[in-house]
């Protein structure tokens, strides 16, 4: 009897919920696009419905349908799609709804931005990404790559000699042959063209550079470990592009630049763009009377002309050709009649550069989530050097080419893609009439699988194989993910391997700035490395003023690395692989504040403990800043007419070997001073034109005597790599941008 | 130098002070985001004009001015040679056969 009664009151609990539920009604609608094509509603499937800062949603179904019961604290919906725009409805009672989707302009993931940020940080985005915009690329004096990174805490750049010019770069700690540069989506700039490549993109010409920290994305390769840096040219196809661009610049040491540009659309379908840059300087100096070049002289040439063809629905192509010569001098100062390489110690060096582009994608208009696209590039490399006594001469060629095709397997929870990938490179070298070649033939695939639930959490997996004609199957797995606890609040974590062949000299090409010999102890094996790492970043609004707060903590393990040990024996280098540990470990907080309307601030640390074993003995890797502190403060005046720009570097000391004799300067200390470098800029905006000026090392802070033992070149104890400041003084420039859009 | 000092100060407190500022909302042709930048830019070098704000929603823009320097007459006269109608004045042949061609699109939006 009494389980009789139990039972019906449990029946009419339960039938009380259901038509409790029923009564407060489910929201039911439809969700459409429309497609021009048959001028028609077509529904849409898949696409995720759900309440704003909530986790309770639903996909549409096959026709387009949903039903999602109601919530008690959102009435805000939130309908999306991949390759649509977002909608954000207020929803006021629960009658039929019907959404109509508009198609994104592109198929690019969407980016939240903070206002008037010329850097952002994607608030949705899995990878850990910066865009550095074109504002941000302004604010330097931006002759190219290598000065865009200026006003940016996570990335340092610095010489790697006191001859030769060349520059590197450094993120998390790492020197930048572990980080890969992309262009457009492209592998490039690799092997000897990394030397000097930071030097080859101008500035003018680049739209946008995208930071990846962390292990990127299998479908770019398997070699990058530190992060991934793309670099988006101006695009012919995109209005935002002036139609005309011309920018003059001028340095007081009569270093001169020109960079221009010229689109054409000659209809709908075909656009083009043709983009020269040239710079030349010639000028003495010699400021701590060393008898050497403070910054050799350079010219260079370089052209750059683009295609897009746009079939107007299913289809899209570019392609493009690039040509750079540069040629740099430096070295002992030395009369203009008298050259001879064993009576001075000069610096002479020629690269030419020719790539070649084409890309090619498929999307689907009834399936927005689908595409396929294929990239071919090929490089040719030609490098001359002498410096000093050692010469190295290199040509590299190198092929590349990749398929991918991306979809959904059900709904848009479920992405992924697949693809192949071929990869060519021929290296021939000759250091001091000592040939070898390096062939390397990389046929690979990958797949990479994405999950998502709704905009909250999403998750990344990624695996590659890769053939290697010499060292065999490569594995490339990556793992990337993220978790928005709010709109503003996001975690990112990312972990993954990666693989890279070593190109001995030209990843360490200060080698030859100094006298020791060079000496391959045994065999050198690829380097292997793991990187993991998280970042938390938050979006808060304190008043009316916008601000992001962004944590990073980045570890990178070697398997195995390319050890170029300058420092335990006095007069060879030795090349060996990894015995030992070596590791680096990064921790980065940035917070980016608008102070009041048209007034940002950036005020970042960095910390990085690097480790390296050389010859036995773990130590701290030497001309390494374990500290470094940044801030930035940009200003524009309300009717734009005004910008100013203003950035202090602060770095920490950095430990010094004293691996030679010094007789002139005595012993190095055990660390570098620290110091501060200050960079300015004001720009004037008229009608049609702008015009800007200011000054790189504000303080005139310079290293006293970057080159050891400068009086005896070519002594055995002379050195030109033990560089940890700057070596050229305060820099002053003036220019001038002119477009017409 | 001290005086000259207070004098500077004193001048350029006396021109805020008199600077006779007036807000005028005048509704244009505007479309897509390239004629917000060039109504904006090219508005914010009219003389008088102190800054200037277009809703593209509502294709208004609201500009702040100085009534000494300019008057709204004036500055509707300055957005018909940028290339758009102003209130009930017409944009100029000219300048709205130079706008790009989402500038020049007929009022389908």
């Amino acid at each position: 009897m009494f389980n009789k009664i139990v039972r019906i009151a449990v029946a009419f609990f339960c039938t009380g919920i259901i038509t409790q539920q029923a009564s407060a009604q489910s929201l039911t609608g439809k969700v459409v696009e429309w497609d021009e094509s048959i001028k028609m509603e077509m529904p849409l499937a898949g696409a995720n419905v759900y309440w704003l800062h909530t986790t309770t949603g639903v996909n549409s179904d096959a026709n387009g349908n949903f039903s999602l019961p109601p919530d008690e604290d959102s009435r805000q919906l939130v309908i999306s799609f991949v390759g649509y725009q977002n909608d954000t409805i207020q929803i006021k009672d629960n009658s039929y709804l019907k959404v109509l989707l508009k198609k994104s302009v592109d198929l690019k993931e969407v980016n939240v931005q903070a206002r008037n940020g010329t850097t952002s940080i994607s608030l949705l985005n899995p990878l850990n990404i910066e865009t550095l915009n074109e504002g941000e690329i302004l604010k330097a004096a931006c002759c190219n790559l290598s000065e865009a990174f200026e006003t940016n805490p996570s990335i340092n750049v610095s010489y790697k000699d006191a001859v030769t010019g060349a520059k590197e770069i450094q993120l998390l700690g790492l020197s930048g042959i572990y980080s890969q540069l992309l262009t457009e989506n492209i592998p490039n700039m690799r092997g000897i063209a990394g030397i000097y490549g930071l030097t080859f993109i101008p500035g003018p010409w680049m739209e946008s550079i995208q930071i990846t920290k962390g292990s990127g994305s299998v479908a770019n390769g398997f070699e990058s470990t530190t992060g991934q840096i793309n670099i988006e040219f101006k695009k012919p196809e995109e209005k935002k592009t002036p139609r005309f661009y011309l920018n003059l610049f001028g340095e007081v040491n009569t270093n001169s630049e020109i960079n221009t540009f010229y689109k054409h659309k000659f209809n709908n379908k075909w656009s083009s763009i043709l983009m020269a840059h040239g710079n030349y300087m010639n000028w003495t100096v010699d400021r701590n009377n060393d008898g050497f070049y403070d910054i050799p002289n350079t010219s260079q040439i370089n052209l750059y002309n683009r295609w897009n063809y746009h079939s107007g629905r299913r289809t899209e192509s570019q392609f493009g050709i690039k040509y750079t010569l540069d040629e740099r001098h430096g070295g002992q100062i030395h009369p203009e009649n008298d050259n001879d390489p064993t009576k001075y110690y000069i610096s002479d060096i020629t690269n030419k550069r020719a790539e070649a582009f084409g890309k090619f994608g498929i999307v689907f208009p009834k399936k927005p989530y689908q595409s396929i696209g294929n990239i071919v590039q090929v490089t040719w490399h030609d490098l001359g050097s002498s410096i000093g006594l050692k010469n190295y001469n290199a040509i590299q060629k190198t092929d590349y080419y990749q398929s991918i095709f991306q979809s959904i397997i059900g709904s848009t929870s479920h992405q992924y893609k697949v693809g192949i990938g071929y990869q060519y490179d021929l290296l021939n070298e000759e250091y001091n009439l000592m040939r070898s070649s390096m062939e390397q033939q990389v046929p690979g695939a990958f797949g990479e699988y994405t999950y998502s639930y709704l905009e909250k959490f999403k998750i990344v997996a990624g695996f590659r194989g890769d053939y290697h004609n010499e060292y065999g199957w490569i594995f490339t797995p990556r793992l990337h993910g993220k978790f928005n606890f709010t709109d503003d609040l996001i975690l990112r974590w990312s972990g993954g391997r990666s693989y890279r062949v070593p190109y001995a000299i030209a990843d360490n090409i200060s080698v030859l700035a100094n006298s020791k010999q060079l000496l391959f102890d045994e065999k050198i094996k690829p380097e292997e490395a793991w990187n993991y790492g998280v970042n938390l970043t938050q979006r808060y609004r304190l008043a009316a003023q916008e601000g992001t707060v962004s944590i990073d903590f980045y570890r990178t393990d070697f398997l195995n690395q390319l050890i170029a040990d300058q420092y335990t024996d006095p007069s060879i280098i030795h090349f060996y692989n990894l015995r030992g540990k070596s590791s680096a470990t990064s921790f980065q907080a940035m917070v980016n504040q608008e102070l009041w309307e048209h007034l940002n601030i950036r005020v970042a640390y960095k910390r990085d403990d690097v480790v390296a074993t050389y010859n036995g003995i773990e130590e701290e890797k030497p001309l390494v800043a374990r500290d470094r502190a940044l801030l930035n403060i940009g200003y524009e005046t309300k009717n734009q007419h005004w910008r100013f720009d203003y950035t202090v570097v602060w770095e920490g000391k950095k430990r010094l070997v004293n691996s030679i004799a010094d007789d002139q300067y005595g012993k190095l200390p055990d660390y570098s001073p620290d110091f501060y470098f200050m960079n300015a800029q004001i720009t004037k905006v008229f009608k049609r034109f702008e015009l800007y000026g200011g000054s790189e090392n504000l303080l005139d802070f310079r290293q006293e005597h970057p080159i050891i033992n400068a009086g005896k070149p070519f002594s055995n104890e002379f050195d030109a790599t033990q560089i940890w400041g700057p070596v050229e003084g305060r820099r002053i420039y003036f220019g001038l941008r002119f477009s017409i859009s | 130098m001290k005086n000259g000092i207070m004098l500077i100060l004193a001048l350029a407190f006396s021109s805020i002070g008199y600077a006779q500022t007036d807000t005028v909302k005048i509704k244009t042709t505007a479309i897509c985001d390239d004629c917000k930048q060039r109504i904006e830019h090219d508005l914010s070098f009219e003389k008088g004009v102190k800054s200037n704000v277009l809703n593209l929603d509502t294709k208004e823009v609201t500009v702040v001015y100085n009534s000494k320097k300019t008057d709204p007459d004036k500055i509707r006269l300055a957005i018909t040679k940028i290339g758009y109608d102003a209130d009930s004045l017409k944009a100029q042949v000219k300048a709205f056969n130079k706008l790009p061609q989402c500038c020049r699109m007929p009022d389908l939006h």
